[in-house]
């Protein structure tokens, strides 16, 4: 369960990012956050990891109010969600297999057990013969799924994809859209940022659409542009 | 998940935080050299500036072993009197020692230093040297007041001190010994800011890094001990370059000084190299860590 409530973000240099925005998702809930670039999309799901702090309003996340969470309590937070970044974020230098285990290095999550949730991750991403590999031998749609495992393998109860199609070709796109369905359908409360119209259009989920900041548009089972 | 064993979690964190920062010094080698270089130099510099003040203060021991006041007796003084005062002077709190030198000791003395001249105390007839007695004091600062107070004494001749000397000089070392830590903690200061900076941009160059690794919810020691690895690493390497430089250096350059500061009991002490060779590897670590620890602060902050 997501909550925000009259959440406004004014940066430093003014610019007022997110203006009084009000928002829940229930568990288990797919969420397509849909809107032109500036609309607030990645400041929205950055103050969700708190990333960025609001300048008023409240957010709670799986019923924790970030405003009181301790810096302390922090990481361990973060590990109750995952995050596939606009730019993936990942370490080039690292194999497939290391970049999806990092968070479970992170949490002190070693061995055997490790071992078998990354595997299992790839399995369900379909990358577990890729697992030795290096990114730079990649496809940029095998990244992105590296991203997801990333994002899953330590079983969140939040997923939050900015743009996880970006840059990829259609029937890619499509595929990365299914899996991130899947993931959804285990348990997993999905809040996916995106331009892509046709990945929208096409699964017909609830859609929030921003625009300076503000919600504009908030549909069951909607499509990319409002009628 | 099931609950790691906490022994098993420690164990496998301090691997993981070494082989990454084994990896990173050798990733970025041309700046770990840089850092290792950079501390080499100021610990040596820092070394250099040990064994003057060392030098300095065998020189200040020396001094201070010295007897500080004799204080002349006269010859008609009751050897009662002479024990009086002599009680007296060893409840002063800054007196260390007082010892009698006898007539007969003085001219002892005389003779033993002058023995290449017996013509001489040859020709003196009896004995005109008085009995003295030699005082050691904890504080040579307190030397004037306190002999401004002895010569009222009833059995006291005449008294002897080098003031002018002893004060210069007490003025000169004290002096020589504040700038020396002055400049000692000044080097460290120094020190710790060229590595600190060595390793921010080492730091910088990874900031993204750091910052994934805080955003998929990595404490703050889990980001900083490869980099304090990596650091202290630096740092040692620096320092033992440095104490390499250092032990090599030491002998010769004390000969040299030796062979011209011949009134200066100096000498060449293997056990205070050892000393200081263990106290830099122990700084250069410390520095190198602390460095780090400065450098990674302000990217941790995601």
């Amino acid at each position: 369960m997501i909550v925000l409530r009259s959440v406004t973000k004014i940066y430093e240099n003014g610019t007022r990012a997110l203006d009084d925005v009000t928002l829940a998702v229930p568990r288990r809930d797919f969420v397509f956050l849909v809107g032109p670039n500036g609309a607030g999309k990645s400041t929205l799901l950055r103050l969700l990891i708190r990333a960025e702090r609001p300048t008023s309003g409240c957010i709670l996340v799986e019923g924790q109010d970030l405003a009181l969470l301790d810096e302390r309590d922090l990481p361990a937070f973060r590990r109750r969600i995952g995050v596939v970044f606009q730019d993936m974020k990942l370490f080039p230098q690292k194999t497939v297999y290391e970049n999806v285990a990092f968070p479970l290095e992170v949490a002190h999550v070693g061995g055997r057990e490790m071992r078998r949730a990354v595997m299992a991750t790839l399995e369900l991403v379909g990358l577990a013969a890729e697992a030795r590999r290096t990114l730079g031998q990649l496809s940029g749609g095998q990244r992105q799924r590296v991203a997801i495992a990333r994002a899953i393998v330590h079983e969140p109860d939040v997923l939050i994809a900015d743009e996880p199609t970006a840059n990829l070709p259609p029937d890619t796109a499509w595929e990365i859209v299914q899996l991130l369905a899947t993931i959804n359908r285990s348990g997993v409360t999905a809040l996916i940022a995106t331009h892509d119209r046709d990945v929208v259009d096409t699964m017909e989920r609830r859609v929030v659409a921003l625009h300076d900041g503000r919600i504009v548009r908030d549909e069951r089972a909607g499509r990319y542009e409002g009628v | 998940m099931e609950v790691p064993a906490p022994l098993g979690v420690a164990v496998r964190y301090v691997r993981y935080a070494w082989v990454s920062a084994l990896t990173n010094l050798w990733r970025n080698r041309l700046m770990s050299l840089a850092a290792i270089l950079s501390t080499a130099a100021m610990v040596a510099m820092l070394s250099g500036f040990l064994v003057l003040l060392h030098a300095l203060h065998i020189t200040i021991e020396a001094l201070e072993s010295r007897v500080n006041l004799i204080v002349y007796l006269r010859d008609d003084a009751a050897p009662g009197e002479v024990t009086a005062l002599r009680e007296k002077l060893l409840q002063n709190g800054n007196v260390v020692r007082v010892e009698y030198v006898s007539k007969e000791e003085a001219l002892e003395r005389l003779r033993r230093d002058m023995a290449d001249r017996r013509d001489v105390l040859d020709a003196i007839p009896g004995n005109p040297l008085p009995a003295s007695l030699e005082i050691w004091v904890r504080n040579p600062n307190a030397l004037s007041g306190m002999a401004q107070q002895i010569r009222r004494e009833p059995p006291v001749e005449d008294l002897d001190f080098n003031e002018p000397v002893v004060s210069r000089l007490l003025a000169i070392t004290n002096l020589a010994r504040g700038i020396g830590l002055l400049a000692i903690g000044g080097l460290v200061v120094v020190t710790l800011f060229v590595i600190m900076n060595t390793i921010r941009l080492a730091v910088y160059a990874r900031r993204e890094e750091i910052e994934i690794m805080k955003l998929v919810g990595a404490t703050d020691w889990f980001v900083r001990w490869p980099f304090m690895f990596e650091g202290t690493l630096c740092g040692l390497a620096g320092a033992t370059l440095a104490a390499l430089a250092v032990s090599l250096a030491y002998g010769p350059a004390m000969q040299a000084f030796i062979g011209v500061l011949t009134f200066l009991p100096l000498r060449v002490d293997p056990w205070f190299l050892v000393k200081l060779n263990v106290g830099m590897l122990a700084i250069g670590a410390a520095v190198g860590a602390a460095g780090s620890y400065l450098a990674v602060r302000r990217f941790l902050n995601v």
